[in-house]
């Protein structure tokens, strides 16, 4: 399946942020989108799971514009993980897991053996099934993190959108987070998108990137971005050089 | 739900009148009368104010939860909607302010269904222009903060009234602004009984999206839910319910917060499912104890419920936080 976008101008308000000419992504891919702060990071991602509204331009799903989609369908399409949002600490992982199934139960919210079983999944993808009658607010920054990542691909959608997913983590914590999101793109066939600042690393595990330059919002595969010289240009301070041999931004 | 009825019976029993437990139940039972003063006694004044007792204490509890899950904030309650200082300016405005312009306001003030009124178009309006404000700010946080300044700016003209207004309309000020259980009549009670079956009705139809809630209105969006409605209809139960207890039974405080609390302590637990119906059970049960308690059993003395509840109610706040160190919403 495919998310697409033509000529998009996304913001908050006019001017615009960022203009993005042509987008396209495709299931079983992981995309990392990477900018400076302020960039549009999070306001491309908002605009992509539509609760932004764009400045112009549209978003496909299916070929059809994702504000033609009634709410719960596009529940069932495009499912987030924010990068900071304060959870109810009364909550177990289990029952935050399982409001992943919310588009797809009746108004009592009664999992079905289907939503159990898609519940059971992510929590052993995720590798929190030992934290399930755990209380949130009793996690660590990381756990939290795969929390929320299993209670998006509980939610079973082609497209999933994470903001910042490692921000908060160390080394280890964002190794584990990076290898559980290559995993869901590749081995699931979902459209991961997440951003990051993790740019050396999103060289190594992503199969394509989004990076937003000078307000345009470009797309290529790794390998492309490697071979132009764009990547030079990404940070406009002098101190930072892109090593074309080791793939890594120095700090000069 | 045994210590419901249990504490139901007791507090019918109890009061400045000394009747037997075993005589109330009969005659709630409706068999054969001891006395005709007792029956018109638990039939006309104390069974009112005991069911009024359960209706006050489910409706503020719904309104707490129901803010509590909105502003995702454990120390909101119906008060952050300005309903109660909304109440009192209305009420203020009508006793302390018919001195001041005189006439034929001094004489309606002396009416009860005009203190009604005045609370309900009170607490209607100051949640109009706090509602209004929602279409400014979309923050909930800032919307928190809206209503707290809203009650100390109420308070304020209240402060300014008493201080311009005679001893006795002061005084009658500050006997409603105590609440009382007492003052609500069948025909009251059947219409706040219909507007919380109104609000629990309508409540059950959002308990999956007051689930979804608990993650924030982003995740809830994105999960399917129309925030927009939700928060609408949120606000308009809260209205609806808290609005028109501080208009019948004057501003009762402490409940809407420390209901929900206690019942997530009890079933520790944030699932909406289980909390409505625990919420209902204990709010129910400490209006009655409140309310028991201000009979002062065995005098002829009567508490303020307004006092009551704070007194019942804040140190139950602080023990749970002393507790689990943290409060949660």
């Amino acid at each position: 399946m495919k998310l697409q976008v033509d000529q998009l101008e996304i913001g908050y308000a006019k001017p615009k942020l960022a203009y993005a000419e042509k987008l396209k992504i495709e299931t079983g891919k992981l995309i990392g989108v990477i900018g400076v702060n302020g960039s549009g990071k999070s306001t491309l991602l908002n605009s992509l799971q539509g609760s932004l509204k764009v400045i112009s331009g549209n978003i496909y799903i299916k070929h059809k514009p994702i504000q033609s989609y009634a709410k719960h369908e596009l529940a069932k399409l495009i499912s987030i993980v924010k990068s900071q949002a304060e959870i109810s600490g009364a909550l177990k992982v289990q029952e935050i897991i399982s409001l992943g199934r919310q588009p797809y139960t009746d108004w009592l919210g009664r999992l079905s053996s289907v939503d159990q079983q898609k519940v059971d999944d992510a929590l052993n993808l995720l590798e929190v099934k030992d934290l399930k009658n755990r209380y949130f607010n009793k996690l660590s920054d990381g756990q939290k993190q795969r929390v929320m990542i299993a209670r998006a691909f509980a939610q079973d959608t082609p497209f999933i959108l994470l903001d910042e997913p490692v921000t908060h983590l160390d080394l280890y914590h964002q190794a584990i987070v990076f290898d559980l999101l290559k995993n869901i793109s590749h081995q699931k066939n979902k459209a991961v998108v997440f951003s990051s600042h993790q740019i050396n690393e999103l060289l190594d595990i992503c199969d394509d990137l989004i990076i937003i330059m000078d307000g345009k919002i470009m797309q290529n595969s790794v390998e492309n971005w490697l071979q132009n010289d764009q990547l030079n240009h990404l940070f406009t301070s002098d101190n930072i050089k892109f090593d074309k041999e080791t793939k890594r931004f120095r700090l000069l | 739900m045994l210590g419901l009825i249990l504490m139901f019976l007791i507090n019918i029993s109890l009061g400045s009148v000394d009747i037997d437990l075993l005589d109330t139940i009969r005659i709630l039972a409706g068999s054969e009368v001891v006395k005709d003063s007792h029956q018109y006694i638990v039939l006309e004044y104390r069974l009112p104010k005991a069911l009024s007792a359960v209706v006050v204490g489910c409706g503020l509890s719904i309104s707490g939860l129901l803010m509590q899950t909105l502003f995702r904030n454990p120390l909101a309650g119906p008060y952050v909607l300005g309903l109660s200082s909304g109440g009192s300016l209305g009420v203020a405005l009508l006793i302390m302010g018919s001195s001041l312009f005189g006439g034929s306001f001094a004489i309606m003030a002396q009416s009860k269904y005009a203190v009604i009124l005045s609370a309900s178009l009170g607490s209607f309006l100051v949640l109009l222009l706090v509602v209004a404000s929602l279409w400014r700010v979309r923050n909930t946080m800032a919307l928190l903060i809206i209503g707290l300044m809203m009650a100390s700016f109420t308070s304020a003209i209240v402060s300014v009234l008493s201080y311009f207004t005679t001893a006795d309309n002061l005084q009658q000020y500050v006997f409603w602004s105590m609440g009382s259980l007492g003052r609500l009549n069948w025909d009251d009670l059947i219409i706040i009984t219909g507007l919380l079956i109104i609000g629990v009705l309508v409540c059950v139809g959002l308990l999956k999206k007051l689930n979804a809630f608990l993650l924030g209105e982003d995740y809830a969006e994105s999960m399917g839910v129309n925030t927009k409605k939700t928060r609408f209809l949120m606000i308009a139960i809260t209205g609806l319910l808290a609005g028109s207890i501080t208009a019948f039974a004057g501003p009762i405080a402490f409940i809407g917060l420390t209901v929900p609390h206690l019942a997530r302590q009890l079933f520790n637990t944030g699932n909406h499912f289980v909390l409505l119906p625990a919420i209902l059970l204990i709010g129910s049960l400490i209006m009655l104890l409140c309310e028991t308690f201000s009979q002062l059993p065995g005098s002829a003395y009567m508490l303020p419920i307004n006092a009551v509840t704070s007194f019942i109610g804040a140190p139950v706040v602080i023990w749970l936080i002393l507790k689990k160190q943290n409060l949660i919403f």
